[in-house]
């Protein structure tokens, strides 16, 4: 009874798989049928001329036929015509779209951009979606405007650079860009990443085996951030590494900084903040500490780590970032003012901070590398020396009888949302601060 | 109907009734100089103990003692010591001890009322870490010191004598600790200049939690705290030119003065302090001069 049983179940199920394609097949057909059928409907309801979602355009928008016959054709343009996206009489926006360009892709692509993203792109999150697709049709997959990496490097001229300049190349980079990103978002990592480092990592590289431990010095690094050290897009040096490497970590000294590999605690640095860099760089160290200001980061928790790399960068000095980066993370508003500046200040715009700043310690007010501030902007302005309002620690400053004239009299070096970086809205409210027998 | 002329009341009863007050303060006075008509240069520090008020003047490397009478600073001693360098926070107790954080020398330097020196805060007994970089210094009413050892990522308690009781560490997730201050209850204050927020131990004495959200709004980069005796808070931020207040709960209560050369306004604030009758002192540093604040009520 049971086989019995048994038996007609499975028939079931054989005949259930055998109709289930076509089942699809008749429901794809029901929805061609109907597309035209909606097509028939409307031609007839607005006494449209035959095919005058599509066809009708072409008479004019000729150039679209030869376009149309691309090999990847935007779906809405075969199945419901031009006006799947144009209105055909009048529109409030660009190019008689039917809506906002940013919207209107997401009304059929509506899971391109997750509320859960970690990270988006760009362009993605700004609708501009041409920036990559073409609309109507391409040649590439996806109507990708061209294949491969090109398109990222349209953009990404930076990381173009260093993929083809590098002597050493990561395999999976110079293949597609997508092996490791997400186009449009990621939910799992920053910076478009398909996972969290080192996870996506492990895709390819096995953490197990003894060719990993001994290139890491019998070190537990499977779970560390691998791009701490390497370079994914590549790198000039063996092995991935930034090129500018830390010389115990690339003699492969790592005891020098780090508890032995076969200690309880491997990954443990010997001691806690600067005391630790001191051990080397004691002069840098004596040197700070000989000053009357200090960058107070740098006596911090994690002392020099705050702003350099223990191991490798792609930057000078193993800074962790370009300065106008680094120095960002904690001066935001400094960094922002600048942006919203008029009259940008070229040290500032190039993020060359250390031109006017020590990053470590210094005896002058804000942590400048002169004690004269004239004298520090002479650098770049020498004009300043020959032809100049009366400035010098023998002017004093009619505000205030502790003040001198000097630059930032009357500029601000970072900016302001007036011109020349003036603290006032016009020239005669600046001057007029001393020069009050000018005052109207 | 008693509840109903209660509800009606309730209901017609202005909607800022319920809300916090804003803080106001205005303009009082600057003072530029010490007794003999030398100018001060680049004062840091400021500290009001009833009716005296010490400045650390940072860019001379010395300290001036004022008297206060009636709110107003008069005279303004000298005090220029080989152990105090480079001043830049300052602290009176009870006794009228001052105490004086020198960054040169990384030091709390202990100072009889008069300003002759008395000792180097010596830091022993601590749990963990030995090294301390004090970044700043308050003093609660039982004259109990707390340091701001940014090293240590933590805040050192000590009695009255310097002896170590205790420490709390920083917060989670902070960016970078700035300042610190006390308030009578011995709750203790956190500025995070990275993250424009403040934390406080009022919940749990052993751990920071935020007191406020970010702030970043209107206050761009808080330097130095301050709790005046009814427990508001004032915070100078540093890079915009600004105090800000926030009440005991993390309310914030008013953004008040603004960058400028002219007097009233500040540029670079650093340290407070408020007087017993709630005058608000500020050291304006780039401004070379410390200035003065009333309540208005």
């Amino acid at each position: 009874m049971r086989l019995r049983a048994s038996a007609i179940i499975l028939v079931l199920s054989a005949i259930c798989l055998c109709l289930a394609p076509q089942a699809d097949a008749a429901k794809a057909q029901k929805a061609t049928k109907a597309t035209k059928a909606t097509r028939v409907d409307k031609e007839t309801q607005f006494r449209l001329k035959p095919g005058a979602q599509q066809k009708v355009c072409l008479t004019c928008h000729a150039d679209f036929e030869n376009k149309l016959k691309k090999p990847f054709v935007h779906t809405p343009v075969t199945k419901t015509g031009c006006t799947a996206c144009h209105s055909p009489h009048a529109s409030n926006y660009p190019k008689q779209l039917n809506a906002n360009a940013s919207a209107l892709c997401l009304t059929c692509h509506k899971g391109i951009l997750p509320d859960d993203a970690r990270s988006t792109h760009k362009a993605a999150l700004e609708g501009k979606c041409v920036q990559c697709h073409d609309p109507h049709s391409a040649d590439n997959k996806f109507n990708l405007l061209t294949a491969g990496n090109e398109l990222c490097f349209g953009c990404h001229k930076d990381k173009a650079d260093t993929i083809s300049k590098v002597k050493f190349k990561h395999n999976p980079v110079t293949k597609a860009c997508l092996n490791c990103h997400s186009p449009h978002a990621s939910t799992k990592a920053a910076a478009l990443l398909k996972n969290e480092v080192p996870a996506l990592c492990k895709d390819c590289h096995q953490t197990d085996k003894s060719i990993f431990m001994n290139k890491h010095m019998n070190y537990p690094v499977a779970n560390s951030r691998c791009t701490l050290c390497h370079n994914a897009h590549g790198s000039d040096k063996a092995g991935l590494i930034y090129n500018t490497a830390h010389p115990p970590f690339a003699n492969k000294t790592c005891n020098l900084c780090h508890e032995s590999s076969s200690s309880p605690n491997p990954l443990a640095v010997k001691k806690k903040g600067f005391d630790l860099c001191r051990g080397c760089h004691n002069n840098v160290v004596n040197e700070m500490f000989a000053r009357n200001r200090l960058h107070l980061p740098v006596v911090g928790k994690e002392g020099c780590l705050n702003c350099h790399s223990p191991h490798a960068s792609s930057q000078r000095g193993l800074l962790k970032d370009t300065q106008i980066q680094l120095c960002g993370k904690c001066h935001t508003d400094t960094i922002q003012r600048q942006e919203r500046s008029i009259t940008k200040h070229e040290p500032v715009k190039k993020g060359m901070c250390t031109t006017c700043h020590s990053p470590h310690a210094s005896d002058n007010e804000l942590l400048f590398t002169n004690k004269s501030t004239i004298e520090l902007c002479g650098q770049c302005h020498d004009w300043q020396k020959h032809s100049t309002h009366p400035v010098g620690a023998k002017v004093i400053d009619k505000r205030n009888k502790n003040l001198t004239v000097q630059c930032l009299s009357c500029h601000r070096s970072h900016g302001t949302e007036y011109q020349h970086m003036l603290p006032a809205a016009t020239v005669t409210e600046l001057c007029t601060q001393c020069h009050k027998e000018y005052t109207r | 109907m008693h509840r109903l002329i209660i509800l009606i009341i309730v209901l017609t009863l202005p909607l800022p009734a319920f809300g916090a007050e804003p803080v106001r303060m205005k303009y009082a006075l600057s003072a530029y100089a010490d007794e003999k008509g030398n100018g001060l240069n680049q004062p840091e520090g400021i500290a009001c103990k009833d009716d005296r008020l010490v400045v650390a003047d940072t860019g001379n490397g010395r300290l001036i003692l004022y008297s206060l009478q009636g709110g107003e600073p008069k005279g303004g001693k000298e005090i220029k010591l080989p152990q105090v360098v480079y001043p830049i926070r300052v602290r009176v107790n009870s006794k009228g001890d001052i105490f004086v954080l020198d960054q040169r020398q990384r030091k709390v330097v202990r100072l009889t009322p008069d300003g002759t020196f008395k000792l180097y805060l010596e830091l022993g007994g601590l749990a963990t870490e030995s090294m301390v970089v004090p970044a700043g210094i308050d003093l609660d009413g039982a004259d109990n010191i707390y340091l701001l050892d940014i090293l240590g990522g933590r805040v050192l308690v000590l009695d009255a004598d310097g002896k170590t009781q205790r420490q709390i560490n920083f917060p989670k997730e902070y960016g970078f600790i700035t300042d610190l201050a006390v308030n009578s209850k011995g709750t203790v204050f956190l500025t995070d200049g990275v993250k424009s927020m403040v934390y406080a131990n009022a919940a749990d004495p052993n751990a920071f939690i935020p007191l406020t959200g970010i702030m970043k709004e209107d206050l761009k980069f808080p330097s130095n705290i301050v709790a005046d005796a009814k427990g508001m808070l004032f915070i100078s931020d540093q890079n915009s030119g600004g105090i800000v207040a926030v009440g005991q709960d993390g309310t914030f209560r008013n953004r008040m003065l603004s960058l400028g050369w002219k007097e009233g306004a500040v540029r670079y604030p650093a340290q407070l302090c408020v007087d017993k009758d709630g005058n608000l002192f500020v050291a304006d540093r780039a401004n070379s001069r410390i200035q003065e604040f009333t309540p208005v009520q």
